[in-house]
C-alpha cells in the first residue's frame, strides 16, 4: 500500500515538471499552482485522504513523504514564478535624463562663515555674538576711538534716531568688548556677524556686510602667537602652500597693528593682469594686532598682567577673492542664478 | 597724499627703483595705493593712517626711509635766521591758549605776487594741486615738504595793529576764501584783527584778507591749533581742508618757528630777492612738555616673542629720532615732538618691530586653553533649520536690514519703528521689522527671471522700539511660490504649492525637531495675510510666529503675480520649546483599521473634528487621519463629505474584532452627537 502511494507521488512530481514547462502566462501559472497546492481541491491535499486508510505504523512515513512532496512542489513553482515575472518585466532605458529634484542651498555668506567658524572651533575658540544696534561706547569709545579722533571718520556710521548714543555696529569688535567685560581671561573667541557702514552700494561696497573677528587674551601672549595663529587659519582657508605677509598698519584698538596679506592663490604674482592681485602677488586679507592696553583696561582687564591679540576679516572679501564673486551686490540681490550656485 | 619721487630725493639720496621703494614703504606701514606719472615725473599716491600726521610730507617720508636704511644720509633741515628784527608795533595776542598753544609769524614787506616759476608750478601740480600764484603755491609747497600748514595774510587788509586768536562770537559770520558764508559760534577758534575774523583757525582764511595779485606786504602765520577743536569746527562746517586734515591729526608744536624761516627761504628762492623782514613773532606762553616713555629692556622680547638685542632696539629707536637714556633695567625714552602717536611702551615696541621687520617675527601658537564648553543651543538650531530647508529645495537669501517706511507699515506697528538718523536713502530709512519684505522682493525678482519654483528662506534680525528701549529679534522666514516639483518627462504634471503643501513642509520640519505646534486662527491677526489662511503658530501657549498666504495688496506692492505662502518663526521661542528626543518602543501587535465616511456641515472646521476625537479618544486609538474630502455631486451644498482612517492597537495584546468595533462605534457616536455627522 505505502509503496503504491510512493509511486503515485513520484508520478505526480514528474507530471508537475512537465506541466510547468508548458506554462506561458501568469494566469496559467496560478491555475497550475491551485491544481497542485490548493488546500481544498489540490492534488496533494486529496492524497491526505488516503492517510486514514493506512495502518497506524505507516501513517508517519506517509506523512513525511507527502510533506517532502509538498515542499518540492512549492520550491519548483516558486522558482518558476520568479523566472516568469522577470521575463514579463519591461526593461528601462537608464540613460534617460534625471530631473532636478532639489535646487535649494545655503547662501554663500553662510557657507563661508561656517567654514571659518569650523576652523576656529577646531582650534578651541568659542563663538560669541552680540546685538547689531550698539552703544557708541562699545563700538567706539571703549575700543579707543577717541571722541574727536579722525579714526572715527574711517568707519562711516549709521545712527539711530531718538537714541543719540546708539548706532549700527561698524564692526563686531563690540562683541569682544562685551565678552571681555563679563569674562575673566583666558579668553579665546571669534565673533561673527552683520556690520553696517554708510556706503552707497557699488561693486565693492555694500552698506550691510559680514565680519568675523577673533580675540585671544591670556598671560604672556605675544605678537608671534598672532602670526602663528593667523598662519594656521589662513592656510586652512586658502591652502597649505599659502604664504603670509605682515605689514604695519593702524587700528585704534590694537598696538602694534598689522595688515595681513596672503600670496595670490590664482597667479602667485606671475600674472600682471591677474583679476585679484593685479600682478602684485599679494592679497590684503585681514587686519590684526595686539590688543591696545587701553582697550583691555577699559574692559576691566589689567594690561600689566594680560595681553592679547585680535584680528578681523570680511566674509564678503573672501567671497570675492576665493569664490570669484565680481560684484558684492550679487550677494544681496538674491537672484537664484547666483544663490543656487553655492551651499 | 602724493609723493614726488624726484623731490623726495632732495631729502634722502636713495637708490631704490620705484617698485622696491613701494615695497620698502609697505614694510614700514606706508601703503602706496597708486604709482602715477605727472609731467614725466614718478609720483606715489600714498595712504597715511590717521595716527601718523608726521608722514603727511616729503620730509616725513624721508625720515622713515632713513630709519629703515640708516646707511643713507638724511638732509638736515637747519636755519640760522636771527629773530631779533622788530621794526613794527604790530602784535599777536592769544586769548584762547588751549585752542592755540603756539603762534609764530613774520611780516614781510615788498613781496611781488605773481605767476609761479615753471619749476614751482610743476612741483605743485605733481602734488595734485593747482598753481594759484607764487605766494599761495609756496604755502602749499611748505605744507607738502615739511608737513606744517601755514596761512598768509595781506597785512594791509588787517585793521589795527594786532592779530588776535580768540573764540568766535555767537552767530558771527565769515565769508571764506571760497566765497562761502559760514556762521560761527563760541566753540570755534578764529584769527581776527580788531575789527573782524580773518580766518577760521586751522581750517580756512577769510575772503578779503588773503593774498591777491595786488598784495605787497604779507603776514605769514605758522601756529599750533588744538586737534579736537579744529576737528569739531571743520566737521560742523563741513569743510575739510589740507590744513584742517593735518591739524586735527596733530601738528608739531616745536616746529612752528622753524617753518617761518623755511617759508622765507622758499619765498626768497622763488622771488630771486630778499623781501624786507619787518618783525618776527613767536607767542608760546607755556612750553609743551616732552613726552617721556619708560621701556623695560626685556619688554620688546616679551611682547614680540622673539629675542631682539638691546643694540638693535636702541639703534632703531635712535634712527627714528628718539633719545634714549640708559637706566639699568630700562630706558628712559624721549619722544620727538612730531610723534604725537607715542605715549606708552607698546608704541615703542611697534616702532622697533616695524623697522626690524614684521617678517622676522616668529610664528608660534599660544598654549591658551579654555576650560568650559558652550552649547550654542540657538546657533545649533538655526544651523539645523538652514540645513533642513536647504536640503528640501529652499534657497537661503540675505537682504539688507533696512526697510522703507512703507515696508514697515505692512508688517508691523509703525510707532515701534527703529529709524535711522542718517539713512542712505528713503528706501532704507528704517530698520526692518520683518523678513517678509525682502523675501517678497526676492520672489518677484526671480519670478521675472522665469523661475517657476521659488522657495526661499532667510535667517536674520528684526528691530523694534519698546518705549525707550530697542529690541532685536532673531527670526527665520520661509516662503514658497510656484512649483514644489517641476513638471518633467516622467511625471508630467509637477506639483504646485498651495497652503496645505506649504504647511506640510513647515510642520514636517517642526515635528522632526521635536516641536508640537498648534495653529491658532485669529481674524484680523495680520493685514498682510489672507483672512482665510492666516494663522498664528502657538507652541505651548507661546506665540512663535505665523503661517499663511500673502494678501493681494501686499502681493502686488512687491510686484508678485503668483500666490506666495510664508511662515515666520521666532527662533528664541523655538529654541526654548524644542525638546530633546527620547527613545520610545514601538507597538509590536497588529493594527486594526476602520474607515469612516460621513457628511458634515461646512461650518465645522476640521479642527473641530480633531477636537472631538481628542476629547473622547479611546486609549487604543493609535492614530487617525484625513484620507479624503469630497464636495459637489451627491453632497448637499451646505455639507462636505469626509473620509477618514482610524487605527486601533493595544500595547499588550491583539485586539479582537468585536473590541475594535465597539471602540470605533462609541467614537463615531460621539461625532454624531456632538457634530451631527451623517455616516455614509
Ligand atoms: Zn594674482
Amino acid at each position: 500500500m505505502i509503496d503504491d502511494l510512493r509511486k503515485e507521488i513520484e508520478n505526480i512530481k514528474e507530471k508537475l515538471l512537465n506541466e510547468i514547462d508548458d506554462i506561458q502566462s501568469l494566469e496559467e501559472y496560478q491555475s497550475l499552482r491551485d491544481k497542485y497546492l490548493s488546500r481544498k481541491k489540490g492534488i496533494l491535499a486529496s492524497l491526505m485522504s488516503k492517510l486514514k486508510e493506512l495502518p497506524p505504523s505507516e501513517k508517519p512515513v506517509f506523512g513525511n513523504i507527502l510533506n517532502s512532496a509538498k515542499k518540492f512542489t512549492e520550491e519548483k513553482l516558486n522558482e518558476f514564478e520568479i523566472k516568469l515575472v522577470s521575463k514579463s518585466e519591461k526593461s528601462i532605458d537608464g540613460t534617460l535624463p534625471e530631473f532636478d529634484t532639489i535646487i535649494g542651498g545655503t547662501h554663500l555668506i553662510t557657507y563661508i562663515r561656517r567654514s571659518i567658524e569650523n576652523i576656529f572651533l577646531n582650534m578651541g575658540y568659542k563663538i560669541a555674538e552680540g546685538p547689531e544696534i550698539e552703544f557708541d561706547e562699545n563700538n567706539f569709545t571703549l575700543l579707543n576711538f577717541k571722541e574727536d579722533h579722525p579714526a572715527r571718520d574711517e568707519q562711516d556710521t549709521f545712527f539711530i534716531k531718538d537714541f543719540p548714543d546708539m548706532l549700527l555696529r561698524t564692526h563686531t569688535s563690540p562683541v569682544q568688548v562685551r565678552y571681555m567685560k563679563n569674562t575673566k581671561p583666558p579668553i579665546k573667541i571669534i565673533s561673527p556677524g552683520k556690520v553696517f557702514r554708510k556706503d552707497e552700494p557699488d561693486a565693492t561696497h555694500v552698506p550691510v556686510f559680514h565680519q568675523i573677528e577673533g580675540l585671544l587674551v591670556d598671560t604672556d601672549i605675544n605678537f608671534s602667537h598672532l602670526k602663528g595663529t593667523l598662519e594656521i587659519f589662513l592656510r586652512a582657508l586658502f591652502g597649505d602652500d599659502t604664504s603670509l605677509r605682515f605689514r604695519p598698519g593702524y587700528f585704534p584698538f590694537t598696538e602694534p597693528s598689522a595688515e595681513v596679506d596672503i600670496s595670490c592663490f590664482l597667479c602667485g604674482g606671475t600674472d600682471n593682469k591677474c583679476r585679484i592681485c593685479k600682478g602684485s602677488g599679494w592679497l590684503e586679507i585681514l587686519g590684526s594686532g595686539m590688543v591696545h592696553r587701553e582697550v583691555l583696561a577699559n574692559c576691566g582687564i589689567d594690561p600689566d598682567v594680560y595681553s592679547g591679540f585680535a584680528f578681523g576679516l570680511g566674509i564678503e572679501r573672501i567671497a570675492m577673492l576665493k569664490y570669484g564673486v565680481t560684484d558684492l551686490r550679487f550677494l544681496f540681490e538674491n537672484d537664484l542664478r547666483f544663490n543656487n550656485q553655492f551651499g | 597724499m602724493r609723493i614726488n619721487l624726484d623731490y623726495l630725493k632732495k631729502f634722502i639720496e636713495y637708490k631704490y627703483n620705484k617698485q622696491d621703494l613701494k615695497e620698502l614703504l609697505a614694510s614700514i606701514g606706508i601703503e602706496v595705493n597708486e604709482m602715477i606719472e605727472v609731467d614725466g615725473k614718478d609720483v606715489f599716491e600714498v595712504e597715511i593712517t590717521p595716527n601718523r600726521p608726521d608722514w603727511l610730507s616729503h620730509y616725513g617720508i624721508a625720515r622713515e626711509i632713513y630709519a629703515k636704511t640708516p646707511s643713507l644720509s638724511l638732509k638736515k633741515i637747519e636755519t640760522d635766521r636771527k629773530k631779533s628784527i622788530d621794526k613794527s608795533d604790530f602784535k599777536v595776542e592769544i586769548k584762547d591758549r588751549t585752542g592755540c598753544s603756539r603762534y609764530s609769524g613774520v611780516i614781510l614787506n615788498s613781496v611781488k605776487v605773481g605767476k609761479s616759476s615753471p619749476g614751482l608750478t610743476s612741483l605743485i601740480e605733481s602734488f595734485g594741486m593747482r598753481s594759484v600764484n607764487n605766494i599761495v603755491d609756496i604755502s602749499n609747497l611748505v605744507l607738502m615738504t615739511y608737513g606744517h600748514p601755514i596761512h598768509i595774510f595781506d597785512i594791509d587788509k588787517i585793521i589795527g595793529e594786532k592779530i588776535i586768536i580768540r573764540v568766535a562770537e555767537k552767530d558771527e559770520e565769515i565769508t571764506l576764501l571760497d566765497g562761502m558764508v559760514k556762521k560761527l559760534d563760541v566753540a570755534d577758534l578764529v584769527i581776527a584783527d580788531e575789527n573782524k575774523s580773518l580766518a577760521v583757525a586751522g581750517v580756512m582764511g577769510e575772503e578779503h584778507s588773503g593774498v591777491s595779485e595786488k598784495t605787497v606786504n604779507i603776514f605769514i602765520e605758522s601756529a599750533w591749533f588744538n586737534p579736537s577743536r579744529v576737528r569739531i569746527t571743520s566737521k560742523k562746517m563741513g569743510m575739510k581742508t589740507d590744513a584742517s586734515y593735518l591739524f586735527e591729526r596733530g601738528a608739531d608744536i616745536e616746529n612752528t618757528s622753524k617753518i617761518i624761516d623755511l617759508t622765507i627761504d622758499e619765498i626768497e628762492k622763488e622771488l630771486g630777492y630778499q623781501p624786507e623782514i619787518i618783525k618776527y613773532f613767536d607767542e608760546y606762553p607755556e612750553k609743551s612738555k616732552k613726552q617721556i616713555v619708560s621701556l623695560e629692556k626685556d619688554f620688546p622680547a616679551k611682547f614680540t616673542g622673539i629675542q631682539i638685542s638691546e643694540k638693535t632696539s636702541t639703534e632703531i629707536l635712535e634712527s627714528l629720532g628718539f633719545k634714549l637714556e640708559d637706566e639699568k633695567t630700562k630706558w628712559k625714552v624721549e619722544v620727538p615732538s612730531y610723534r604725537v602717536d607715542i605715549n606708552k611702551h607698546e608704541d615703542l615696541v611697534e616702532e622697533i618691530i616695524r623697522i626690524y621687520g614684521y617678517d622676522k617675527l616668529d610664528t608660534t601658537l599660544p598654549a591658551t586653553a579654555v576650560d568650559s564648553v558652550e552649547k550654542y543651543e540657538k546657533r545649533g538650531f538655526l544651523d539645523k533649520t538652514r540645513d533642513h530647508f536647504a536640503a528640501n529645495g529652499y534657497s537661503e537669501v540675505v537682504n539688507y536690514s533696512f526697510h522703507s517706511l512703507k515696508d514697515n507699515s505692512f508688517f508691523g506697528d509703525v510707532s515701534r519703528n527703529v529709524e535711522l538718523r542718517n539713512p542712505i536713502g528713503s528706501d532704507y530709512s528704517v530698520m526692518r521689522n520683518s523678513l517678509l519684505s525682502g523675501i517678497l522682493k526676492n520672489t518677484a525678482t526671480n519670478s521675472n527671471n522665469d523661475f517657476s519654483r521659488i522657495s526661499l528662506f532667510e535667517s536674520g534680525t528684526v528691530f523694534f522700539r519698546e518705549g525707550n528701549k530697542l529690541i532685536e529679534k532673531d527670526l527665520v522666514c520661509i516662503s514658497s511660490s510656484g512649483f514644489e516639483t517641476l513638471p518633467n518627462w516622467h511625471e508630467s504634471e509637477g506639483r504646485v504649492f498651495d497652503f496645505f503643501l506649504f504647511k506640510s513642509h513647515i510642520f514636517g520640519f517642526l515635528k522632526k525637531v521635536g516641536i508640537e505646534i498648534e495653529l491658532k486662527y485669529e481674524e484680523k491677526f495680520t493685514g498682510f495675510l489672507k483672512k482665510e489662511s492666516s494663522y498664528k503658530i502657538m507652541i505651548d501657549g507661546a506665540e512663535a510666529g505665523f503661517i499663511g498666504e500673502i494678501e493681494n495688496t501686499v502681493l502686488k506692492y512687491y510686484k508678485n503675480n503668483e500666490p506666495v505662502f510664508v511662515c515666520q518663526l521666532d527662533m528664541d521661542v523655538l529654541t526654548e520649546k524644542k525638546e530633546e528626543k527620547k527613545f520610545r518602543m514601538w507597538n509590536r501587535f497588529p493594527t486594526a483599521t476602520r474607515d469612516l465616511s460621513f457628511l458634515i456641515d461646512r461650518e465645522h472646521k476640521f479642527e473641530k473634528i480633531s477636537e472631538i476625537i481628542e476629547k473622547y479618544k479611546p486609549e487604543d486609538l493609535e492614530d487617525y487621519s484625513l484620507a479624503g474630502l469630497y464636495e459637489g455631486k451627491g453632497v448637499p451644498p451646505e455639507k462636505i463629505s469626509i473620509f477618514m482612517n482610524f487605527i486601533y492597537r493595544n500595547i499588550d495584546r491583539t485586539l479582537t474584532n468585536d473590541e475594535v468595533n465597539g471602540l470605533h462605534d462609541l467614537l463615531v457616536n460621539k461625532l454624531v452627537e456632538d457634530l451631527g455627522i451623517i455616516r455614509r
